[in-house]
């Protein structure tokens, strides 16, 4: 920076004194400072190899993050999915611990295929002391598959198991489907696999038609497959036997089958059975002190009222202690709010203290735990309720842990703009985990953290992941220009796209056939580079014509850099303003005054000024009038003649 | 802080040490590398050269038995160490070698000019004074702007005023400065 040409170059090997005097007015603020800091020990961590610290995460080749788009789709998903029979041996085996009758757990084909569910549940090996009711959903049959049969085509196909949601309608007619229920997902695919051994009789569903059904929908997708080319496979069970069966498959043309077939009125039991059965169990076993089982590996977020609310999560130690407070405590459901409604309008009272969530975002509505001020806690499973009471010193134990757990959190620093490493080791340094995705960001140089997703001054606690937006090298890669003359105009921005060239186009006039390009810019053989741009200039015939009216001679005796720059008025009065461009004197000899076509029939004066750049000083070098008479004839006046070389002199 | 200090303290924690030391000669680290990189190297090159030597100075404080008094000269030679490796290597230039009994030998001089390095340092110390005597915030924008090449928005968040503000008092501090220097007779 030499504004004004002034520079304290001189100071630059000043000794030690001066130095220090010149140290006071350090200009580094404390963001700098902090960022050095962070630097320097990462330097210094590195030679002495220093081991206490996390890991450092490795970050190349991390690919684009696909979470935001994944979630879209299971909200798609979650309209539709549901479950299936099977019967209710598995739910039973899950339960074996719990009192729950006998004559529920007896017939059970699925014995042995729960029993297997049992021992993959993925409970913290701890919780499975005999107490603990397994009131297990996990995340981990997320990403299970499936083999479901496929009546339609009699075939079976892999479906990947993800949240799944049971709707008990007992009044088709209305065609409100509530959702009653959420099926575990474990349990739906184990179910699911029992299709197969159904006895499908395709039938007209009009001689099935009842009007008091219970209906179970299970959907499955295939989420392997692009959301544009799903493949879906929806199930509507009636009580009655009959299954309405969707199926359709975007790869083949849009392909959608419907179909209804009779499975029997056993099969349709049993089916109906296990999944009542389930919810049944859940809506009675269903208190506080089971459902911190949700407390795992998942996250644990807390939102504290009044509205709008901060939702944040808490460490793991308080997830625990948490979690130590509701199972140590007797709960005695409440008679105050025993019906659905009662329990619905709960929240509409004054909303709850504080909401516990026990999973995961995607998760968190279907467990969560209501703390209310009059001493009421609600809990949610699987879209169950129920209702408890509290005492004031388990609520005031758990509010300590909420509050004191709030201190525990970390700000998340500000990283934008800093570069990639000092913002993992300032990241690092505050307890957190790095998750880096590298991206290309022309504004933000390679290397280079563009956001952090929580973003700065959000708080979080200890050891949680941050998402950092790292700008990546430029891939772009560099090549020569292809020559597309003579191509036909479509071919040529199809190829010149497949460059990755941004295609302009313009249409003009030339002796070449219709929409053949004629020329480009950059001429072919220069070197360009991805993204660059390329103007395209084709044949037409509709191009607009530029017409010669005038040539302007200017002088040899001038020197400088000027402009010619024209107002047309038109007919109706409007104007517009022309640029005849830029031009060196004494090199230019002549500019010529050309007009586009149309702007030439409807011309009715046109005034053409000299600029100065240097100056901008501005004077008329041309005047032209076009008077039309009655007859629709044109005659043109030249203005008196200007002398040109007198205009220039003016404009110096 | 004394090196005994720097002990006890890395006793609790190391960090904690590390950082008292930093934010104790930053500045003066800061500047010195600042003065010998300013004209080529980017501020990236800048923070990094300064982070290295800190560490450089941290490892040294970690190693050494003893090491009594002020070692403010000790940071400065490290700083300035650094510094002039940074400076070869984004410079690069070469060091060419000749032999005592090549012709070009004779025509080397010695590289110091001690008349000019007299000079050079008296005019530095009156060009500091006069910029001194402008005052606060002149003096610092002063700074800012010419030597530490800041602009005038980051200077503001310096000063805790406007970027035009800034921009007006700097264009105002500089015409005064240049009328003391040349009433001083130092031209730059």
């Amino acid at each position: 920076m030499k504004d004004n040409g002034f520079d304290l170059e001189i100071l630059e090997n000043a000794d030690d004194a001066d130095i220090r005097r010149i140290a006071d007015s350090c200009p580094a603020s404390e963001s700098d400072k902090e960022r050095m800091f962070a630097m320097s020990r990462k330097i210094y961590n590195e030679r002495t190899k220093e081991s206490n610290e996390t890991p450092v995460i490795e970050v190349s080749g991390v690919e684009i993050y696909k979470k935001t788009f994944w979630h879209k789709f299971v909200s798609a998903a979650a309209v539709l999915a549901v479950i299936a029979g099977g019967t209710a041996g598995g739910w039973a085996l899950l339960n074996k611990n719990k009192t729950l009758d006998a004559s529920v757990t007896d017939n059970s084909s699925f014995t042995s295929v729960t029993e297997n569910n049992n021992t993959t549940n993925n409970m913290e090996p701890t919780e499975k002391s005999g107490k603990d009711s397994p009131l297990i959903d996990s995340d981990y049959a997320f990403d299970e598959y499936v083999k479901v049969y496929n009546p339609i085509l009699n075939e079976e196909h892999e479906f990947a198991v993800k949240r799944c949601h049971l709707y008990l309608e007992s009044d088709i007619l209305t065609y409100i489907y509530t959702q009653t229920y959420e099926m575990i997902c474990t349990n739906v695919a184990k179910l699911a696999e029992s299709y197969v051994s159904f006895d499908w009789k395709e039938v007209d569903p009009n001689d099935y038609i009842n009007d008091k059904d219970i209906l179970i929908d299970c959907s499955f997708i295939d989420l392997d497959k692009d959301y544009d080319t799903n493949y879906r496979l929806d199930f509507m069970f009636y009580d009655n036997g009959l299954v309405n069966v969707h199926f359709s498959n975007a790869d083949d043309g849009n392909t959608i089958i419907q179909k209804s077939y009779n499975i029997g009125k056993e099969s349709a039991d049993r089916l109906f059975s296990s999944v009542l059965e389930e919810y049944e169990f859940v809506k009675d076993n269903i208190s506080p002190d089971k459902m911190p089982f949700m407390f795992g590996n998942v996250l644990t977020l807390v939102e504290k009222s009044p509205k709008p609310s901060e939702t944040y999560e808490i460490s793991e130690d308080s997830a625990k202690n948490i979690k130590k407070i509701l199972r140590s405590a007797e709960w005695q459901e409440t008679e105050q709010y025993t019906t659905d409604l009662d329990k619905k309008n709960l929240n509409l009272q004054e909303p709850p203290e504080y909401t516990i969530y026990f999973a995961s975002e995607e998760l968190s509505t279907a467990y969560k735990m209501e703390i209310y001020s009059f001493n009421i806690v609600c809990c949610y499973f699987n879209r169950c309720e129920a209702v408890f009471e509290i005492s004031d010193s388990i609520k005031d134990s758990i509010r300590n842990i909420i509050e004191n757990a709030d201190e525990e959190l970390v700000t998340v620093p500000h990283v934008a703009g800093m570069q990639f490493e000092l913002a993992k080791r300032l990241l690092i340094d505050s307890g957190f985990e790095v998750f880096p995705i590298m991206t290309y960001d022309n504004k933000v140089q390679p290397n280079y953290v563009i956001s952090s997703q929580p973003a700065e001054g959000e708080r979080m606690p200890q050891g949680s992941e941050v998402t950092l937006y790292v700008s990546k090298e430029d891939s772009a890669e560099e090549f020569t220009m292809k020559d597309y003359a003579g191509m036909n105009i479509k071919d040529a921005t199809v190829m010149a796209g497949y460059r990755r060239l941004k295609v302009i186009t313009e249409a003009v006039r030339s002796s070449k056939e219709n929409d053949i390009v004629v020329a480009q810019t950059p001429p072919a053989g220069e070197t360009v580079r991805e993204g660059d741009e390329i103007t395209l200039y084709y044949s037409s015939d509709t191009a607009n014509e530029r017409l010669m009216l005038s040539t302007i001679g200017l002088p040899d005796d001038v020197n400088g850099r000027y402009q010619l720059d024209g107002v047309l008025r038109k007919t109706d009065g409007s104007d517009t303003t022309y640029d005849f461009g830029v031009f060196l004197c004494p090199e230019t000899k002549s500019v010529p005054i050309e007009l586009e076509a149309d702007d030439v029939e409807k011309i009715s004066s046109l005034s053409v000024y000299l600029l100065n750049t240097n100056n901008n000083k501005r004077a008329l070098i041309y005047r032209v009038e076009y008077i039309r008479d009655a007859n629709g004839n044109i005659t043109k006046r030249n203005a008196d003649p200007i002398d040109v070389a007198e205009v220039f002199r003016t404009v110096q | 802080m004394t090196h005994e200090e720097y002990r006890n303290t890395s006793l609790e924690s190391k960090e904690q040490a590390q950082r008292i030391l930093f934010s104790e000669y930053f500045n003066y680290v800061y500047t010195i590398v600042f003065s010998k990189l300013r004209s080529c190297a980017s501020r990236e090159d800048i923070e990094e050269c300064v982070s290295d030597s800190f560490a450089d100075i941290y490892i040294y404080y970690d190693e050494s038995r003893e090491w009594g008094g002020d070692i403010t000269g000790f940071i400065g030679t490290v700083a300035r160490r650094k510094a002039s490796d940074v400076y070869r290597r984004l410079t690069n230039k070469k060091i060419s070698t000749f032999s005592v009994d090549d012709d070009e030998a004779k025509q080397l001089e010695a590289p110091d000019n001690t008349e000019e390095i007299v000079d050079k340092k008296d005019m530095r110390s009156k060009l500091l004074h006069c910029v001194e005597l402008l005052g606060e915030p002149d003096s610092v924008i002063i700074m800012q702007k010419y030597f530490f090449m800041r602009n005038s928005k980051e200077i503001s968040e310096i000063v805790s005023m406007t970027p035009e503000a800034v921009r007006m008092r700097c264009s105002r501090a500089l015409v005064k400065l240049r009328k003391k220097l040349t009433e001083m007779n130092i031209s730059l």
